[in-house]
C-alpha cells in the first residue's frame, strides 16, 4: 500500500465516524433542558412569547426533521447561525479557533520541549538527587489542576509582582492588524515590535498555567520509556563503543522512546484544544472553548453543534496526520 | 570503571553545589520579592502622601485619564433597543441611547429627556408627547417624531428581548402629529405607559443607521445618547468615546473613552480591581469576594440597591396549596441566619413584593416572617403533616447568585427542624426557566428585576395572572382584579392605594415568601471620582466618573 492509498483509505474510514460522531452530537444537545428562547427573551417574557420565539428559531419542529435539516447543512458545510445573534456560526469558530490554537501550541511546545528535555535528564541521572528533584517536581506539576496554576500565576506575576498581565491578549490602546488570528504571529508577520512585546507577556502566564500538567505528563512518559530503552541490548553495545551517556541517550535510546511521545503529543494536544476553556476563563481569552461554553451556558444549540463538530473535524484530521507520521518516523510500521 | 566512578563523584558535587544553590536562590527570590511588595507598597503610599500635601498646597494639578475601564463577569447578548435583554445590555444601552423619559441615578422617578414634557393622556388609550428639537443621532441624522415611530414600531414588531413589554402593553401603533410631537395609541388603557417610554426597548435609533446596517445593526449602534459607540469583541471588550456634541451639556462625559471589559470567572475580576488593571468592578462578585475587597485600603467602595427583588415561591399544588404550611416554612426559616451568613451581612431582609426605595412599598408595615419552630410544627401539625414530608427546592447556581446555595441550604436546615425533608436541586437559569415554565417546580428560590420602572410592573408580575401564575399555578380572583384596576387607574392618589392594598394582600396569601434583597457593591481604584449607583437602570452614572491619572 502506498501512503497515498494510506491516507485516502483513512478519510474514508472517518466517513462513518463523523456520521456517529454529528448524530451524537445532536441528540446529546436536545437533552440539554431549557432553550435560546428564554436568553433572547429574558426570564420573564410571557409564555406565549417563548412559544412565538421558539417557532421562530425552529425549535418546535419534531426532532427528525431538526436532525435531517441539521445533517444535510452540514454537509454542505453549513454550521446554522445562532440562534440568540443571529451571526453565521462557522465564521465566529473560525475568528476565535486561533487564539485557542496558539495558547495550545504555545504550551504544547513549552511542555514538550521541557518535558522531554527533563525526561531524558532525569534518565541519564536515574536515581541521583537532580533525579528526584526533576520526579518529585513532576509530581507537583500533575498534581496541579491549570485553574489553581492560573489563579496562582495570576497572583505572583501580575498582582504582587506586576511583572505580568493579568487577563487578555493584548494591551488597550495597542492596534494590532489581524492576519492569522494569533497574536504573536501576526506581531511578527506585522513588524510590529509594541505587540509582540504585549503579546508575547499576555500568553506568557495562560502558556505557563496550561503547560503545567502538560510538563508532567511528557516528563513521566519520556522518562519511563527512556529507562526501557537502556535496559536494550543495543544500547550496552553502544556503550561498549565507547560513546558518552548523553550521546547513548540522544542518539540511540531517544529515538526510539519518542514514538509514544509522538503518540501522547497529538492527544495531549487535542485535550488543550478543547480543554483550555478553564485556562480561557480564568485569563479571559475568548477562544474557542470559551465560545463552547457561552453555547452551553445559553443553550445555544447551532453553537454547540458547531464547535463540537468543528472540534470532531480537527482532532480526525491529526489522528489522520499521526498516524502517517507513525510511518514516516517508524519504517517498522507496515502500511 | 574507574573513571566512571570519579565522574559519578564529580556529577554528584556539582548536583549538591546546584541544589544548594536552586535552594538558596528559592529563598532569597521569595524574600526579595516580599520586600518588593512590601517596598512597592510602601514607595506608592509615600507618592500618595506626597501628591495629598502638593494638592493641599495648591502647587500640584491634578491630571485626569481619558480612559475609563469597567471589569465585570456579566457580559452582554446584545445591545440596541429592539432586542435588548441583560444587566449590561440594558446599562450600555441606556448610555447610548436615549429615551423621551429617564430615570436619574438614586430614584425610581423619571423626567422628560427626548420628550419636552411628562405627556398628557388624550384619552384612556391615547398618549400624547412633544419632542425635544436640536438633537441630532451619532450619525448626523436629525432626530424628530418619525425616528420616535420609526424606533417603537420596529421594537413592537421586533418583541425580542424586553421589547416583549411592548407587545404586553398592548401598544398598537405610534402616530405622527406634527414634527415633533407624536401620540401613543394603546389597545387598553395602561397608567404605567409613560414608565414604559423611560425604558430601554423605547428608546430613539437612528432611522438611517438601521437603513445602513439591517440585521447587523445590533453590532453597529447608533444613538443619540451620551456615548458613541467604537468596537464590541464579544465577550471581550465593549468600547465606547464621549459624544461631544451630546445635545445636554450637563451629561458629556467626563471620561473620553470608556472600556468594558468581560471577565469569564470573578475571582479574575476580584484581582484585575485589586491590581489596578480595570478601574472598577461592577457585577458579578461572589459575598465572600466582597467582603475580602471591602477590607482592601486601596480600594473604594459605594453600595447600593440591588435592581433584583428576591423571594422564595411555592406552587400551588399538595402541600403548598395549605396555608398553614406555607406560613408553617416562613416561620422555620431563620432569618437572622439567612443575613448573616447567607449574604454575610451583605444585604437586609424584605418583606414585600415591592423594594423599599418604592415610595408605596409596604416593606416596613406588613412584617410576618418570624423564626417560631415551636409554632412552625403546630402549624404543620393543623395542617396534617405531623411527620413533615419531602419536598424539592431549587436554587440558582452562578455567580450572579452566588448567595443562593447557601440560603437554600438554611431554609433546607430550617425545614429540616420541623420535619420536612428538602431535597436541594442546583441548576442554572434555562434549566430552571424550562422547568419552572412546565410546572414542576414546588418550591424555588428565584428573582425579579424591573423591565420598566413602575411599581405595577412588579405587583403585575407577581398577582396579575400572568407568567408568575402560570408557573405556580396561582389565579387569586381578588388579587388579580385589584391588579387589573391598578392597570388603568391613573389618579395617583388612588393608585397609590391601590398598590399598597396589593401588597398587604399578597404577602398574607403568602405564596410568595419575600426573604432578603442584597446590596449591590461597585468596588473602584481610589483615583475613581463621581461614582453613583442606584437601583433603576441605568443605574451607574458612567458619564460622570473622572479617573485621576
Amino acid at each position: 500500500m502506498t501512503i497515498r492509498q494510506f491516507i485516502a483509505t483513512r478519510a474514508m474510514l472517518l466517513i462513518p465516524v463523523f456520521l456517529i460522531l454529528f448524530t451524537l452530537v445532536f441528540f446529546l444537545t436536545r437533552l440539554l433542558p431549557g432553550d435560546a428562547a428564554m436568553f433572547i427573551m429574558g426570564p420573564n417574557a410571557p409564555l406565549e412569547q417563548l412559544e412565538r420565539m421558539r417557532h421562530i428559531l425552529g425549535l418546535d419542529q419534531p426532532l427528525h426533521i431538526q436532525y435531517l435539516t441539521y445533517l444535510g447543512n452540514l454537509f454542505r458545510g453549513d454550521f446554522g447561525s445562532t440562534m440568540v445573534t443571529g451571526r453565521p456560526v462557522l465564521p465566529e469558530i473560525l475568528y476565535r479557533f486561533p487564539v485557542t490554537l496558539e495558547l495550545a501550541i504555545a504550551a504544547t511546545v513549552v511542555s514538550v520541549v521541557i518535558g522531554v528535555a527533563s525526561g531524558i535528564l532525569g534518565a541519564v541521572k536515574a536515581g541521583r538527587p537532580i533525579d528526584h528533584f526533576l520526579r518529585v517536581s513532576s509530581l507537583i506539576a500533575y498534581s496541579t489542576p491549570s485553574f489553581v496554576a492560573g489563579i496562582l500565576l495570576q497572583l505572583l506575576f501580575a498582582v504582587f509582582l506586576g511583572v505580568l498581565p493579568l487577563f487578555g491578549r493584548i494591551d488597550f490602546g495597542i492596534t494590532l492588524d489581524r492576519i492569522t488570528g494569533m497574536a504573536v504571529l501576526d506581531s511578527i508577520l506585522t513588524l510590529n515590535g509594541e505587540a509582540l512585546v504585549s503579546t508575547l507577556k499576555h500568553i506568557a502566564l495562560p502558556c505557563i498555567a496550561l503547560s503545567i500538567y502538560n510538563y508532567a505528563i511528557f516528563h513521566n512518559l519520556t522518562y519511563a520509556n527512556m529507562l526501557e530503552q537502556r535496559q536494550e541490548r543495543y544500547i550496552y553495545t553502544a556503550r561498549m563503543k565507547g560513546l558518552s551517556e548523553y550521546k547513548v541517550a540522544l542518539k540511540h535510546v531517544f529515538p526510539n522512546a519518542f514514538i509514544p511521545v509522538l503518540t501522547m503529543m497529538s492527544f495531549q494536544f487535542g485535550l488543550l484544544l478543547g480543554g483550555s476553556i478553564i485556562v480561557e476563563s480564568i485569563f479571559a481569552i475568548e477562544g474557542i472553548g470559551s465560545y463552547l461554553m457561552y453555547g452551553i451556558t445559553h443553550r445555544d444549540l447551532n453553537i454547540i453543534q458547531g464547535t463540537l463538530v468543528f472540534y470532531a473535524i480537527i482532532t480526525a484530521i491529526m489522528s489522520l496526520a499521526v498516524d502517517v507520521l507513525y510511518v514516516v518516523f517508524d519504517p517498522r510500521i507496515s502500511l | 570503571m574507574d573513571s566512571g566512578k570519579r565522574s559519578d563523584k564529580g556529577v554528584t558535587r556539582i548536583e549538591s553545589i546546584l541544589a544548594i544553590l536552586l535552594v538558596f536562590s528559592l529563598i532569597t527570590s521569595s524574600i526579595a520579592a516580599f520586600y518588593a511588595i512590601t517596598l512597592s507598597s510602601e514607595i506608592s503610599k509615600v507618592n500618595e502622601s506626597l501628591s495629598d500635601i502638593l494638592n493641599l498646597l495648591g502647587g500640584g494639578t491634578t491630571t485626569y485619564r481619558d480612559t475609563l475601564i469597567v471589569g465585570t463577569t456579566d457580559y452582554n447578548i446584545n445591545v440596541e433597543p429592539s432586542v435588548v435583554t441583560g444587566y449590561y445590555a440594558h446599562v450600555l444601552c441606556a448610555h447610548m441611547f436615549d429615551s423621551l423619559f429617564r430615570h436619574e441615578v438614586e430614584t425610581t422617578e423619571y423626567h422628560p429627556w427626548l420628550a419636552t414634557d411628562l405627556g398628557t393622556w388624550v384619552n384612556p388609550t391615547t398618549y400624547e408627547v412633544n419632542l425635544r428639537q436640536n438633537v441630532k443621532f451619532h450619525d448626523g441624522t436629525p432626530f424628530n417624531a418619525s425616528c420616535v415611530k420609526f424606533s417603537i414600531e420596529r421594537s413592537l414588531a421586533s418583541g425580542k428581548g424586553s421589547s416583549w413589554i411592548l407587545g404586553a402593553v398592548n401598544l398598537l401603533g405610534v402616530d405622527v402629529i406634527d414634527e415633533f410631537t407624536v401620540r401613543f395609541n394603546l389597545g387598553e388603557p395602561f397608567a404605567a405607559f409613560p414608565a414604559v417610554l423611560a425604558s430601554n426597548p423605547t428608546a430613539i435609533v437612528s432611522p438611517s443607521a438601521v437603513a445602513v446596517y439591517g440585521t447587523e445593526f445590533d453590532r453597529n449602534p447608533v444613538g443619540s445618547g451620551m456615548y458613541k459607540f467604537v468596537s464590541w469583541t464579544e465577550r471581550e471588550e465593549f468600547i465606547l468615546e464621549a459624544n461631544e456634541e451630546y445635545w445636554n451639556e450637563d451629561y458629556i462625559p467626563e471620561t473620553q473613552n470608556l472600556v468594558i471589559k468581560y471577565f469569564k470567572d470573578s475571582s479574575t475580576l476580584k484581582l484585575a480591581i485589586e491590581s489596578g488593571d480595570v478601574d472598577i468592578a461592577l457585577r458579578a462578585l461572589t459575598p465572600v469576594q466582597i467582603q475580602s475587597l471591602r477590607d482592601n485600603d486601596d480600594l473604594t467602595y459605594i453600595s447600593g440597591y440591588d435592581p433584583y427583588v428576591r423571594f422564595l415561591a411555592f406552587r400551588n399544588q399538595t402541600p403548598f396549596d395549605d396555608i398553614r404550611v406555607r406560613q408553617a416554612i416562613m416561620h422555620a426559616i431563620n432569618y437572622e441566619q439567612l443575613i448573616e451568613i447567607g449574604l454575610k451581612g451583605l444585604g437586609y431582609r424584605e418583606t414585600a413584593p415591592l423594594p423599599e426605595e418604592w415610595p408605596n412599598s409596604v416593606n416596613d408595615q406588613v412584617i410576618l416572617q418570624t423564626y417560631n419552630l415551636d409554632l412552625a410544627r403546630e402549624l404543620l401539625l393543623e395542617a396534617g403533616y405531623p411527620d413533615g414530608f419531602e419536598t424539592d427546592l431549587w436554587h440558582h447556581l452562578g455567580t450572579s447568585r452566588a448567595e443562593d446555595p447557601v440560603i437554600a441550604a438554611i431554609i433546607q436546615q430550617g425545614l429540616k427542624a420541623i420535619g420536612i425533608e428538602v431535597t436541594l436541586k442546583a441548576a442554572d437559569t434555562a434549566s430552571m426557566m424550562a422547568a419552572a415554565n412546565q410546572g414542576q417546580i414546588p418550591l424555588w428560590i428565584w428573582s425579579n428585576s424591573f423591565v420598566y420602572f413602575d411599581e405595577f410592573y412588579m405587583l403585575e408580575y407577581f398577582f396579575g395572572g400572568g407568567l408568575m401564575a402560570k408557573r405556580m399555578n396561582y389565579y387569586p380572583p381578588d388579587l388579580n382584579e385589584m391588579v387589573a384596576q391598578f392597570r388603568e387607574e391613573i389618579d395617583p392618589e388612588v393608585s397609590a392605594e391601590l398598590s399598597k392594598e396589593i401588597q398587604r394582600v399578597g404577602v398574607q396569601e403568602l405564596m410568595f415568601l419575600h426573604l432578603w434583597r442584597r446590596y449591590e457593591y461597585v468596588f473602584a481604584t481610589k483615583n475613581v471620582q463621581g461614582l453613583k449607583f442606584g437601583p433603576v437602570f441605568p443605574n451607574i452614572n458612567l458619564e460622570d466618573i473622572l479617573v485621576i491619572e
